[in-house]
């Protein structure tokens, strides 16, 4: 390869790389669509003229400027690509479509737009489905914005299409377990960025390895005890946290926000400080208790995300199973660490009492911020 | 349904009524592209277009050609490797490194000590964080390339893995010895230098790389020129010569329009650019281009302040580009939100009311 034709390149390569995106409205399609009744859909689609051009040729004199008697020359070339780029089917029956004249020009970002009227009449029976595959061979980044109003069968929504998602069931779109994925992982990042619930569970681990039969703590000497008491007072947490965010969530009991997120900071300064001072030995109800808390708090952040209309135990479930195994990886991380501390006189006497000073003051900051 | 700048639908009076005026044919006259070179070469002016402010649907245009091309059809090695670049390149601009690595490994299959294909392969995996398969594509250069060429490709990918500190007079070293190139390269080594100059939070010496002595640059260059100068307080700057672009504003690419809003709101007297900016960012998120997610995110950390949406599009963001500037973007997302969580914040919008506060 020549110089030049190397040199060439090199504008072309590094130019534009570090900021490869680069703006320009981007081919996009509108349709609206909303049943009538009687297996009837009216509605229309909105084509970008810039986009038909690159398909039809619609310019036909070729000189960068398209009149509108040049556009309704192609009017036939418009509805068969219609007709071959976009369907409803009802059950394994395909709807009639029909194409009104062509008469209006929208604008989208100054961009013009032809407006097509079109009804499907559907005389099958079962899910309603829409496909689309009008340009996505061609403009592999066009897109569909699609506005469907079901009518009877529930709330008008909104969808893209793209080239690789093409199709859409019209009358069934809400799945009962479409948003639970959501739910969980909402679950797991809200534990995950929130650290007052982390430093709880961290207090009730640091001496979930220890026990202290006179006035100093000692190891728990066998795994298996640690690891049944850690389940016995992490199940406490969990259930009770549970109870309040299903609770909360589903509006049976709403306290203050501001007095539960402030409640939620005095359990951290007084579990941490129980660490140190040992007033509650047995920390099983202690730590049922302030679970209560800790799950109206989860439940506010829940009321931030929006519950669905549709399935809202579903997603309540999906963010309790979030939160657990959120909860799930901190224990397994933190655990087999303080597994192997629990020997060391230097763990027992000043780690584990001043990591839990620590988080103490944490507590009161947030105590005093929240107040 | 969003529909972006909104005014009436209307029908035209005659049917000599213009609906539309692109200043130039838009569609593809096949019939003047009769061999596989002059396709090539159609599609090589695209691209080269295509960097220019307000030219980037000439991407589009390139990969249409390129759609009719198959290597089946194209009988000489070199147009082979011609049309595997001109894939490549399109792949990477539209962040689909894979579809880029794919053609990449084509071209130096068949040839590989290709310069071209092995500074977008370093490029490419700088860019995704492969900074090991970076240095690899570059120290391949060696013996192929110009040593200018070869010793920023290194140097680059060096100043990510060790101190940029350290590398920075390094480069700048070998360019005063060798001259800054008259030719292309020189963009790219001036972008280089600003960029290392930034991480290093040195602007007056950014912005001493970065000159708007052309009316050719970029939007990468011009992008990168309004950073520096927003880093320097000059917003001004940016709002008078980015505005003053000969591009209609529709057409100005979404990372200029991005750095007038900023300039905009850092001036705090008008409101056109962030509105520009609020329809286009409307757009992207009705579309779900997670192309666009890096201006999202910078968007709704700088000009219009949304925490989550803001960590929603860093969070896609990081999935494809893991540059430092994206990196960047991620954890101030991220500490806003916890922030905003510690305090209390019930929504963004309580968030926007304590920034205004």
């Amino acid at each position: 390869m020549s110089g030049a034709s190397i040199i060439k390149w090199l504008a072309v390569l590094f130019l534009s790389l570090p900021l490869a995106v680069n703006a320009h409205q981007m081919s996009t399609a509108y349709l609206s669509i909303a049943e009538k009744g009687a297996g009837q859909w009216d509605g229309n689609l909105q084509w970008r003229l810039y986009d038909l051009e690159r398909l039809l040729g619609l310019d036909s004199n070729r000189n960068g400027r398209l009149t509108w008697g040049e556009l309704k020359a192609s009017e036939a070339n418009i509805s068969q690509l219609l007709h071959a780029g976009l369907g409803v089917n009802q059950g394994a029956e395909k709807c009639d479509l029909s194409v009104g004249a062509m008469t209006e020009i929208d604008t989208h970002f100054n961009e013009p737009y032809i407006i097509l009227p079109l009804r499907f009449s559907c005389s099958g029976s079962g899910d309603v489905a829409l496909s689309y595959s009008a340009m996505f061979e061609t403009i592999a980044s066009h897109k569909l914005l699609l506005n469907v109003d079901p009518g009877q069968s529930g709330a008008a929504y909104t969808r893209v299409l793209s080239s690789s998602q093409r199709g859409l069931v019209l009358t069934e779109v809400e799945q009962a377990w479409g948003g639970f994925a959501d739910y969980v992982y909402q679950g797991v990042v809200h534990i995950l960025i929130g650290w007052d619930h982390i430093v709880f569970l961290l207090c009730i681990l640091l001496v979930s390895v220890l026990h202290r039969p006179g006035s100093q703590w000692q190891p728990v000497l066998k795994k298996r005890t640690i690891m049944l008491h850690t389940l016995s007072i992490v199940t406490a947490f969990t259930l009770a946290h549970s109870l309040t965010l299903t609770s909360t969530a589903l509006g049976i009991i709403a306290l203050p926000s501001q007095w539960v997120e402030v409640g939620i900071a005095a359990t951290v300064v007084i579990a941490a400080l129980n660490n140190v001072f040992s007033w509650v030995a047995r920390i099983g109800w202690l730590t049922f208790g302030f679970g209560l808390l800790h799950g109206m708090g989860f439940a506010g952040v829940l009321g931030e995300l929006g519950l669905p209309k549709e399935n809202t135990v579903l997603a309540v479930l999906g963010f309790n199973i979030g939160v657990e195994l959120g909860q799930l990886a901190i224990i397994m991380l933190v655990l087999p660490v303080l597994m192997l501390s629990r020997y060391g006189l230097w763990y027992r006497r000043w780690a584990m009492p001043a990591g839990s000073l620590v988080i103490a003051l944490f507590g009161v900051q947030w105590l005093i911020a929240r107040l | 349904m969003s529909t972006g700048v909104l005014a009436s639908p209307f029908s035209p009076e005659s049917l000599e009524q213009v609906i539309a005026d692109w200043g130039e044919p838009i569609s593809l006259d096949v019939a003047t592209l009769q061999s596989i070179d002059q396709q090539l070469q159609w599609v090589e002016q695209q691209l080269e277009q295509a960097k220019r402010p307000g030219q980037s649907f000439r991407y589009e245009l390139a990969t249409q050609v390129l759609q009719t091309l198959s290597v089946a059809k194209i009988e000489k090695r070199t147009d082979r490797i011609r049309f595997w670049l001109a894939r490549a390149y399109v792949a990477q601009h539209q962040h689909e490194f894979e579809q880029a690595r794919i053609n990449l490994r084509y071209v130096l299959r068949e040839s590989p000590q290709d310069v071209q294909a092995r500074l977008m392969a370093a490029r490419i995996e700088l860019v995704a964080g492969n900074l090991e398969q970076a240095n690899t594509h570059c120290s391949d250069l060696l013996g192929s390339s110009d040593l200018l060429s070869a010793s920023a490709c290194l140097l680059e990918v060096r100043s990510y893995q060790q101190d940029v500190e350290a590398v920075y007079p390094a480069l700048e070293k070998i360019i005063q010895r060798a001259g800054l190139p008259s030719d292309n390269r020189r963009a790219w080594l001036e972008q280089m230098m600003a960029d290392m100059a930034v991480r290093m939070e040195k602007y007056e010496l950014a912005q001493s790389w970065l000159k708007l002595d052309n009316t050719q640059h970029s939007v990468s260059y011009l992008s990168q020129w309004a950073e520096v100068q927003l880093l320097l307080g000059h917003p001004n700057r940016v709002l008078q010569t980015l505005g003053s672009l000969n591009v209609a504003e529709d057409n100005l690419d979404d990372v200029l329009v991005l750095k007038l809003a900023l300039a905009e709101r850092l001036v705090g007297e008008q409101s056109h650019w962030r509105e520009q900016m609020a329809e286009r960012v409307a757009l992207r998120e009705a579309r779900n281009d997670w192309q666009h997610a890096a201006h999202l995110a910078r968007y709704y950390l700088d000009v219009a302040s949304d925490n989550a949406k803001a960590l929603h599009w860093a969070q896609i963001n990081i999935t494809k580009s893991k540059e430092l500037y994206d990196q960047e973007l991620l954890a101030r997302a991220l500490a806003l939100i916890t922030e905003c969580y510690e305090k209390l914040c019930r929504s963004s919008e309580n968030l926007v009311a304590e920034d205004q506060s």
